[in-house]
């Protein structure tokens, strides 16, 4: 489970520089046996970034975590992405 | 039923797409260099009187077509980069027998192309009814508006500050999505719809009397400048190194050029109708100081994430992004002094900028290419954390 996080810790916003964890896009995370599922979110639905962000996130973890088979990233907007997920990290870095 | 284009998009990417666009600009470059005096041979005629349609309606609202349709997921999406490939051809008006197009087959197609742009951003509107998603469709509502004046005959002084509006909301209403990010106050929220609300009306004036419209126009787009280089979010992400910070530079000395055009349209609107080199002052500097300068910050994001090609920023992107702006600062100052050899030597080297920045982006992302095939165990299109601070984890993985 912390590779995985530590993983998604890799994929970072080419234009803020911060990883997609401290943006609070990742919502939930499920392993079932050699089996992951990441619900994430985006800060927009007409955001032409996404698609390759939700695959960026799926290959890392298929190929950069040991022992996993395959890695599914559902995309959801419930709930709607908010500035009070950004990470305190994150928070500071944007100035809040 | 599904899109032609969007079928073969679907089977070799986007990136070919995106290639013929680059073409028909370099195409539109050549005529514009034809316009400002350089003698040069021109394979079709028209090529210089079509050099700012072809821009705007070609190339910019192409590429920005193509993001859309990657954005929306839905096969029509990709009818709007269609109709900006045929508007374009069309516009090169001379069929092999040697007949001459009716000018209003490429309108037409550019009004089709608008029209699916504003339906595109009203669907994405209603999935998520955000201010920045309603922007974006009043932004592409301008361009529809500005096409379809032009394909009922007005003059193109009359259209161009309508494609304008366009590309300035478009922008603006991105910035305004990432500036979520940060603490952004009620003053400015309220100032940002008062801006693109002042912009919607400054655009109608300005068709109805272009003297006091555009004047009104030039005041807006001096506000939403000083907008945008108050509250971007590139204030905070220029002191970050590599990529963010390329960005932030770029954004931001853009924000100074549409301040520039700004200025002189609330000055010098009136001479905009009789005099040649006041227009071609504003035009360039909204579509190469502002709307360059946003296309060289970004492609080297949009190009991995709509083409699926690996990330490629390269620090001598910034010699092209120098480049354009001292061009372009030299010549709009030949226009302001009447100086017709520094106009068109700027020209040429504004141009020459253009295309070493997509020769330098190009090379960049050939080598990532080849690097991420034979060395990387991670095949990614967005870079992993490298030398970065380590954060502590903020969301909790379930089981």
């Amino acid at each position: 489970m912390n590779r995985v996080v530590e993983t998604l810790h890799g994929i970072l916003d080419p234009e803020l520089g911060l990883d997609i964890v401290d943006l609070g896009l990742v919502y939930e995370i499920t392993i079932l046996d050699r089996d992951v599922e990441i619900k994430m979110t985006l800060t927009s639905m007409g955001c032409p970034v996404g698609p390759a962000m939700l695959s960026g996130a799926k290959r890392a973890v298929e190929m950069g975590v040991r022992g996993v088979r395959s890695c599914t990233v559902t995309l959801v907007w419930e709930p709607a992405w908010s500035h009070e997920l950004l990470s305190p990290s994150a928070r500071a870095a944007m100035g809040w | 039923m599904a899109c032609p284009l969007g079928r073969l998009v679907r089977g070799v990417g986007p990136l070919p797409l995106l290639g013929v666009f680059v073409v028909l600009l370099m195409a539109a470059l050549w005529g514009g260099l034809v316009r400002i005096g350089w003698e040069w041979p021109v394979p079709w005629e028209q090529m210089p009187q079509i050099h700012g349609a072809l821009v705007v309606c070609g190339f910019l609202g192409g590429v920005i077509g193509v993001e859309r349709a990657v954005a929306l997921g839905r096969w029509w999406g990709w009818l709007a980069p269609a109709c900006a490939l045929l508007g374009s051809l069309a516009l090169f008006g001379t069929l092999p027998e040697g007949s001459t197009l009716d000018p209003r087959w490429a309108r037409g197609l550019f009004v089709a192309e608008a029209t699916i742009l504003t339906l595109a951003s009203w669907v994405v509107l209603a999935r998520q009814p955000v201010l920045h998603s309603a922007i974006l469709a009043m932004g592409a509502a301008s361009w529809l508006a500005g096409n379809a004046l032009w394909f009922l005959g007005s003059p193109i002084v009359q259209v161009v500050p309508w494609w304008m509006g366009f590309l300035v909301l478009t922008i603006a209403a991105e910035r305004l999505e990432l500036s979520r990010m940060t603490r952004l106050t009620l003053f400015a929220t309220v100032s940002f719809v008062t801006a693109v609300t002042a912009l919607a009306a400054a655009l109608a004036w300005a068709t109805a009397d272009p003297s006091n419209g555009l004047r009104a126009l030039g005041i807006v787009f001096a506000a939403l400048a000083a907008w945008l280089i108050r509250f971007d979010v590139a204030r905070r992400t220029i002191r970050m190194p590599g990529l963010p910070r390329f960005i932030a530079v770029g954004l931001l000395s853009g924000y100074a050029w549409l301040a520039v055009a700004g200025v002189f349209l609330a000055g010098w609107a009136p001479d905009l109708a009789r005099n040649a080199l006041s227009r071609d002052f504003a035009w360039h500097a909204v579509f190469l100081g502002f709307v360059f300068s946003m296309i060289m910050a970004h492609a080297p994001v949009i190009l991995p994430a709509v083409a699926g090609v690996p990330a490629a920023w390269t620090r001598f992107l910034y010699i092209p992004l120098a480049g354009l702006h001292a061009t372009l600062a030299f010549r709009l100052a030949a226009d302001a002094a009447a100086w017709m050899p520094g106009r068109q030597w700027g020209g040429l080297l504004n141009a020459a900028s253009i295309v070493a920045f997509f020769v330098t982006l190009g090379t960049a992302t050939l080598r990532a290419r080849t690097r991420a095939a034979a060395t990387s165990p991670i095949p990614h299109t967005f870079p992993l954390q490298a030398g970065l601070p380590a954060h502590a984890p903020s969301c909790e993985a379930r089981t």
